[in-house]
């Protein structure tokens, strides 16, 4: 009896000085939408954050793009969230974070962002004084061309450097045959380039279509003619027509530069990647990105910006400090330049975008770069709501009575529609 | 009294579910249409009592996706209907099992796929004016190319167009049924009698088809007016002259793109009440008070 009570308070403590088992990693969910570039970058750095950081493991997971938002909201509305670190549209941010949902930015995160990001990326992510997300991206589609180097090189021509050769240039090659557009001479009718062209247009002519209030104001006459110039180019001049409207979800304009159906388009430096790694196509070789002309020689080539791809954490996440700690680190000057440089993203941090090594990896930015300080923020509402008004009423203009008058009508109605159905944060 | 109990305990977990996923939503419709909701706020939700409900009245949205619902399922129906009950005479004439198994197939097959997966495909393959299969069957009839989707007077027919594709196939085996189910008594007697198949069709099976038609046609009026993935994906945001949009499309937008809640459940209670009274003046119509 005596050896094995001894015996077992030798085994006792023998077992007491064994080392304590190493606490369980937090595992932290980070929800993205799909986009093969995008992922293959978050990718890399998830790896890179769990090995600097092995007290936290991230379980990535990317939705289609169609349903993500929806799916955001209804994972916020369950009492627990689904995600720790969200990628959220900036113009979703506004809605959430006037509910309450989501997680406030850090003071000095904050402020450090206040201090170094462009104004336009910010603004989505700010409410009642307070930031409650951290951008990823300069969202930028207006200054920055595609063009279908092949066509050029076969028609002889040289890239436009001013509007009015642009838009000459875009009447000569467009070839219309009653539906069926053949050849677009230049595309900037998407939801967003459209919207972002048509806001450019109304500020670089000299007008300010944002009121003090936040609300929109298409009534000046600088919208009305913004209006009717941009109805003109598709409704009379032909130099492309309203599939990338219509049938949004199967063509975009950049997707008809890379079928050669188009000599080129406005579109953000997203598409690059997407042109290069879904269509198979080489920069230099089969594409250029080269910079879009202001509409008016001589002027600042002022434009508005949403807030773009931001992250951010709910309230009622488990693991705040985690998924805070991550969000840090993806904003990481460093991180976020070679993320911004695999993703073709302009930086949404002035250091990053000033830096001679993100020049270096993504010299195409360069048409770019030199604008993103005309840009102001496009206002705080969820742009989806002023993007699908302003669709209907340039696609009715198009196909039906585009006179001054119908114009003038449209722009006022417009502006009336707005203001029922955006709320202004 | 284990007799009587017993179909009670068995009915009772698929009782549970409808009411908990069925009448509580229904009645939390009721609700939350009174409130200015948003889910995500816990806090700041406001009873506005009928306010929801008188800005129906100005709001252009709500009363173009009104139109433009009972446009579509009333023409949706009435096609439906001729179509799948000529297919269905068609197949069930066919003195060879073999082919009448194999149309069924082929009718059926649609019905097996995603709705939204058929649509995707539609908008993407069938649809597109260059290149899409549509116009290139029409060009070998010499058709020029149409826009559908671009044109506010193609799209709502190509939706129908699409919406048929994918739905007649249940109907065609529901009236398979009914048809097979009529005794050849009746149609023998009538054929003796010298009665041609059309007045045999008109006069004998479709009299008898009564119950089988009207079950059909409250089905299908009841899914037609919820019909969603193929508007939301063919016309986002109600397409060209928001021509494809229609209420179920303006509840989402409503309460996922908007995030008024309170007033996407106002909507959708219309919407309810506008099936529900549909379907009750149907089967008042359709009431088959014999049988056989």
């Amino acid at each position: 009896m005596k050896k094995f009570l001894h015996l077992s308070l030798v085994l006792i403590l023998c077992f007491s000085l064994l080392p304590v088992s190493a606490a369980e990693p937090v595992t932290i969910k980070f929800w993205t939408h799909i986009n093969e570039a995008w992922n293959a970058s978050y990718e890399e750095l998830v790896a890179e954050f769990e090995q600097a950081n092995p007290d936290i493991k991230v379980d990535y997971q990317r939705f289609p793009y169609g349903e993500f938002e929806a799916k955001i909201q209804t994972s916020l509305m369950a009492g627990n969230a689904a995600a720790d670190v969200y990628e959220v549209w900036g113009g979703w941010v506004l809605d959430f974070a006037s509910q309450g949902v989501l997680s406030e930015t850090p003071a000095k995160f904050a402020a450090e962002l206040e201090d170094d990001a462009y104004a336009p990326v910010l603004g989505a992510l700010k409410h009642e004084g307070k930031y409650y997300g951290a951008p990823v991206e300069f969202n930028i589609e207006y200054g920055g061309m595609v063009v279908n180097k092949k066509l050029y090189d076969e028609a002889g021509m040289t890239y436009p450097t001013t509007w009015a050769q642009l838009i000459e240039d875009a009447k000569k090659v467009a070839v219309k045959d009653g539906e069926v557009m053949k050849m677009r001479g230049f595309g900037f009718s998407t939801p967003d380039t459209l919207t972002s062209n048509f806001l450019a247009l109304i500020l670089q002519s000299g007008g300010q279509y944002l009121k003090e209030d936040g609300s929109v104001d298409f009534t000046i006459p600088e919208a009305t003619a913004a209006m009717k110039q941009l109805v003109a180019y598709t409704a009379d001049d032909h130099i492309n027509n309203l599939d990338t409207l219509t049938n949004q979800d199967t063509q975009d304009d950049h997707m008809m530069v890379a079928l050669d159906e188009s000599f080129g388009c406005v579109r953000g430096p997203w598409v690059l990647s997407d042109l290069e790694q879904s269509y198979g196509l080489t920069m230099g070789v089969d594409f250029e990105y080269i910079s879009q002309p202001p509409f008016f020689e001589g002027v600042e080539q002022k434009f508005a910006a949403e807030t773009g791809w931001s992250l951010c954490v709910p309230k009622n996440t488990a693991a705040e400090e985690a998924a805070w700690r991550f969000v840090e680190f993806l904003n990481q000057p460093d991180v976020l330049l070679r993320h911004n440089i695999a993703c073709a993203q302009v930086p949404p941090r002035r250091s990053v975008a000033n830096d001679p090594d993100y020049i270096a990896g993504a010299p195409y930015m360069l048409p770019l770069l030199d604008k993103l300080q005309y840009a102001q923020f496009i206002g705080p509402f969820n742009t989806d709501i002023l993007k699908d008004y302003l669709k209907q009423t340039y696609m009715n203009l198009v196909i039906g009575d585009h006179s001054d008058e119908a114009i003038q009508d449209a722009c006022v109605k417009l502006t009336e529609d707005l203001a029922q159905a955006m709320k202004i944060y | 009294m284990k007799k009587t109990i017993f179909p009670y305990v068995v009915l009772a977990p698929m009782m549970l579910l409808l009411f908990v996923f069925l009448v509580l939503p229904i009645l939390g419709s009721f609700v939350i249409a009174l409130f200015k909701y948003n889910p995500l706020n816990e806090t700041g939700n406001t009873f506005i009592g009928f306010e929801n409900f008188r800005r129906l009245a100005a709001d252009e949205l709500f009363n173009i996706s009104f139109v433009n619902t009972l446009i579509y399922v009333f023409i949706m129906v009435g096609i439906n209907l001729v179509i799948t009950l000529l297919f269905a005479q068609l197949l069930t004439s066919l003195s060879s099992n073999k082919w009448r198994s194999l149309f069924r197939v082929l009718l059926f097959m649609p019905c097996v796929a995603p709705l939204a997966a058929v649509s995707v495909i539609w908008s993407k393959g069938i649809f597109p004016v260059k290149g899409g299969l549509l116009n290139k069957l029409l060009s070998y009839v010499g058709v020029a190319p149409i826009n559908w989707l671009g044109n506010p007077s193609t799209l709502m027919p190509a939706l129908l167009i699409l919406s048929l594709w994918a739905d007649i196939g249940y109907n065609i085996i529901l009236f398979i049924s009914g048809l097979q189910s009529i005794p050849l008594d009746y149609l023998d007697a009538a054929q003796i009698d010298g009665a041609g198949p059309i007045r045999r069709f008109f006069s004998i099976t479709f009299p008898l088809l009564g119950r089988t038609f009207s079950y059909v046609t409250a089905m299908t009026l009841i899914s037609q007016f919820q019909a969603f993935a193929q508007f939301a994906i063919v016309a986002p945001n109600g397409g060209i002259g928001r021509r494809g949009y229609v209420l179920s499309t303006y509840i989402y937008d409503m309460g996922f793109r908007n995030k008024d809640m309170g007033y996407a459940s106002t909507v959708s209670l219309v919407l309810f009440f506008i099936i529900l009274i549909v379907t009750l003046v149907q089967q008042r119509l359709n009431r088959v008070d014999w049988g056989y």
